[in-house]
């Protein structure tokens, strides 16, 4: 249940862009979260449901992109998707792999009125 | 209107995280992040490495764990630095509390720190800590499935200890399915089959150890 610290800290960071930009309402949040990081979607919006109310940001959208798995070939620089945990080379089947997305936990953007 | 961020969520974390890692790097010491499901045998492990390594190194501890000092008791007999971390709740350690503990021990003085993250084979390996590595352990009454159902501590980590092989023939894991598994997950890492409570298989992961603190540049 680390869903509600993730939650907790996309919460502080997008209050302190909203005063920035002197935003009134925060409508809908823009987050990109990789494949590989164990976060349940529900839970998120549940806790953000759950810290947000009586702020800015009530009733706000969470939008959350799942960003695909993807490796480069340290053997064969071949790039592709990981399917099904199988973390191997799809084209020379080598496991020496870099890591180019899918554990991202990232906040886009926010969408709101000033 | 749409207000771009482009911010990581857990930046603060991580950069804490980066501090700690930079900080023991200079300070010459070793801190290695032990994560498993509760019950798996983190507690015994490292009684058996304080005991191996304790006349030998300067050992700390920090222990992890939601509520209670039970497991900080259980290694109180080493006189060893110890810190006790009650998440009060959360599932995991984060760098942040990390960086509390480090400030209690004298950094001057030590060259492998342990830290025995709070049970849960999901959470912690979300959260960096500025460990030099992860070991993952996993022990045989859990079941030969864990890779395939928490796969980010399996690519996370740089050695896993396989535990209580002993009881491994009143299970029904199947070894077979759990290699074909975690090298489908991470060919890499390296597999230690232990049985701690019976001294089995630890002189690996004592090597493992050792090599890794040469590396590192902590011990000569």
């Amino acid at each position: 249940m680390h869903e509600l610290t993730v939650v907790s800290n996309i919460f502080k960071i997008i209050l302190a862009t909203a005063e920035e930009n002197k935003l009134s309402k925060i409508s809908k949040i823009n987050l990109k979260v990789g494949k590989q990081r164990h976060l349940a979607p529900d839970l998120m919006k549940f806790a953000f449901d759950s810290i947000s109310g009586n702020t800015i940001a009530a009733g706000a959208e969470l939008e959350i992109e799942r960003v695909d798995i993807t490796m480069e070939c340290r053997s064969c620089s071949h790039v592709f998707t990981v399917e099904d945990n199988t973390y191997m080379c799809i084209s020379c089947g080598s496991a020496l792999l870099k890591t180019l997305s899918g554990k991202d936990l990232l906040i886009e953007s926010i969408e709101g009125e000033v | 209107m749409e207000i771009a961020i482009m911010k990581a969520v857990l930046e603060e974390n991580d950069n804490k995280a980066r501090d700690i890692s930079e900080l023991l790097k200079s300070r010459n010491i070793l801190l290695l992040n032990l994560i498993s499901s509760p019950g798996s045998g983190k507690t015994t492990l490292l009684e058996k490495t304080v005991e191996h390594f304790k006349d030998k190194y300067s050992i700390a501890v920090i222990e992890g764990d939601i509520t209670t000092a039970r497991d900080a008791e259980r290694l109180e007999k080493y006189k060893i630095p110890l810190v006790v971390i009650n998440t009060d709740g959360a599932c995991h350690l984060n760098s942040m509390s990390i960086a509390n503990a480090l400030d209690q021990f004298d950094l001057d003085d030590l060259d492998i720190i342990f830290v025995e993250n709070v049970g849960n084979l999901v959470c912690p390996s979300e959260f960096d800590i500025g460990e030099a590595a992860k070991v993952a352990i996993l022990s045989t009454t859990e079941g030969d499935d864990k890779p395939e159902k928490y796969p980010l501590l399996f690519r996370e980590s740089e050695l896993m200890i396989l535990n209580k092989m002993d009881l491994a023939p009143y299970t029904n894991f199947n070894k077979e399915s759990f290699y074909r598994d975690l090298k489908k997950i991470n060919e890499n890492l390296p597999v230690i089959e232990a049985s701690c409570t019976k001294n089995e298989g630890l002189t690996g992961w004592f090597d493992w150890v050792e090599q890794k603190a040469i590396d590192g540049g902590i011990i000569k």
